[in-house]
């Protein structure tokens, strides 16, 4: 509590010495989305198999121009997703934003608070259905498996440029996020059960950049993205040890007037070391998707997307795993063939429909099937009903 | 505010037929007069890449709405891009709290009204109704020669 009224007051300091003789430029937005889930087969967000409403997101979000080239901007949301995201109110991102250099031909600056992590095109924006591919996000940034909150911000700073060269518009970003012990949300959806509530866990060295050129002569944008993780687990317990975990994804996008092609493969490489079970492993694990985005009118899109998740590489069928653990192959991959519509009406309303035709388990969120017997073939329909202004 | 009548040129694609007069042109606050503005910076201001004129004045873009005509040609034949690659590009702004969205205006006399009275003021018009050309004390601004769209 001291720590936050200590760091309001700096922030009223430096609000009053850098506030200019007129009123500040600010922008206030915000988003509701409640989304509707009927599955079959495994459930996803909640008691899906009976239809979940367990799925929705909303937000506030303000910026404030100080002048001087510094922006100060908040969100605060909450997001429904069954067992896997809480509802809780959350500060998305709170950071200060200082533009050193601010020119057509270069820009450079830093962030610094809560920032948003950069990686492949969506992660920045996730949690807003406005700016998502989809309702679902592709398997690549983990909505559904894994520490998604490790992904989607992060309390540290970050170093951005961009520099205008010929048709070639080229931006970089690069993130280092502070320490930080895992919550009993997070501890559950990494181990898909209770066992790790009473257990420190760590998140240490988590880095994020990326590199992107929009070739604006070919209308296409490519990015190359790294994250950087260290789980540690609590030292002197039987689960003690660490996992770390690195991230490369390589994007790739084509905006014609009538349509888009995105793509992009992840490759996932981690290693994980617990001596106390005698647990050495080395794991490298990939995903691609494709998707077309193709406007049948202005405010009206259908798209379709195939996207791949596989746990190991080197054994994509799963039947490796089957054999050395006893455990279905199924869980080791994940097909997802998807049929989407949105709608938008108007600038503020949007919405959704989108139905997954899925093969393999990869992919079915553990926090929402504890101990459930998992369908390797199963379907998604979600819907989803958004508003922004 | 007297009305400067530098002509404003705008070079578009060799595809486009056009004669000296484009269809849809640059108009700016009058403080902007000075400022030469090149395809560049065009492009920086209206994607809300900069935030600032190159004399440290804050830029304030105004656009009309995504589904109007006259928004519609602006992106193409100005800067070289479609609507929604724009809508796109600001709502990333938005939601990651990285930058403002341009003020949306509501018509083209509002546009007008906006622009000629708000300091850093940047926007674009439909010229051609000519009825509306002698009411418009905007600062016509150059399109620097050579600059890729």
């Amino acid at each position: 509590m001291n720590a936050r009224i200590g760091g309001s007051a700096a922030l009223l300091a430096m609000l009053l010495t850098f506030a200019p003789a007129h009123a500040l430029d600010y922008q206030l937005h915000g988003f509701a989305a409640q989304g509707l889930v009927n599955s079959e087969g495994n459930d996803y967000y909640g008691d899906s198999t009976r239809t979940s409403l367990d799925y929705y997101e909303a937000g506030l979000n303000g910026s404030l121009d100080l002048g001087h080239r510094v922006l100060l901007s908040a969100q605060g949301l909450l997001r429904d997703a069954g067992a896997t995201d809480d509802g809780q109110l959350r500060l998305d991102y709170a950071l200060l934003d200082y533009a050193f250099i601010d020119s057509s031909a270069v820009t450079a600056g830093l962030r610094a608070g809560r920032v948003k992590n950069p990686l492949g095109f969506y992660n920045d924006a996730r949690d807003v259905v406005f700016t998502r591919p989809g309702i679902l996000m592709p398997q690549l940034y983990l909505d559904s498996v894994g520490l998604r909150s490790l992904l989607f911000s992060s309390d540290g700073g970050q170093l951005y440029g961009r520099v205008s060269a010929g048709a070639h518009e080229l931006s970089a970003i690069v993130g280092a996020a502070r320490d930080r012990d895992l919550s009993d949300l997070e501890k559950r959806q990494l181990a898909g059960s209770n066992m790790l509530n009473s257990t420190d866990v760590d998140v240490e060295d988590l880095r994020f950049a990326r590199l992107q050129d929009e070739i604006a002569s070919i209308r296409t944008t490519l990015a190359f993205s790294v994250l950087d993780a260290r789980l540690a687990i609590e030292p002197g317990n039987l689960f003690s040890g660490a996992l770390e975990a690195e991230l490369y994804v390589l994007s790739a996008r084509y905006d014609a007037e009538h349509f888009s092609l995105i793509s992009e493969y992840a490759l996932q490489r981690s290693r994980s070391r617990f001596p106390g079970l005698g647990i050495s492993d080395k794991n490298t694990g990939d995903s691609l998707y494709v998707q077309l985005d193709w406007r049948l009118r202005r405010d009206t899109t259908l798209y379709l997307r195939h996207d791949m998740s596989f746990s190991d590489r080197g054994d994509r069928n799963g039947r490796d795993y089957a054999r050395e653990t006893g455990q279905d192959r199924h869980d080791r991959f994940s097909h997802d063939s998807t049929l989407g519509l949105s709608w938008r009406y108007g600038a503020h309303w949007g919405l959704w429909l989108e139905a997954h035709l899925i093969d393999g388990t990869a992919a079915v969120p553990n926090a929402d099937n504890i101990g459930a017997l998992r369908d390797p073939h199963w379907s998604l329909f979600v819907a989803m009903l958004g508003y922004r202004f | 505010m007297r009305a400067r009548t530098a002509a404003i040129v705008l070079l578009l694609s060799a595809t486009l037929a056009h004669g000296a007069h484009a269809e849809v042109e640059v108009i700016t606050s009058p403080d902007r007069s000075a400022v030469a503005i090149d395809r560049s910076l065009l492009r920086a201001l209206f994607t809300m890449r900069v935030r600032q004129w190159p004399d440290g004045t804050t830029a304030r873009v105004f656009v009309l709405p995504d589904g109007n005509a006259v928004h519609d040609r602006f992106c193409r034949e100005v800067l070289g891009t479609y609507p929604y690659v724009l809508r796109n590009t600001w709502d990333r702004g938005v939601f990651t709290g990285t930058g403002f969205a341009p003020e949306a205006v509501s018509s083209q006399a509002e546009m007008l009204d906006k622009v000629r009275r708000t300091r850093g003021a940047i926007g674009y018009v439909d010229r051609q109704p000519a009825a509306v050309a002698p009411l418009m004390p905007w600062t016509l601004t150059q399109i620097a020669e050579g600059s890729q769209p």
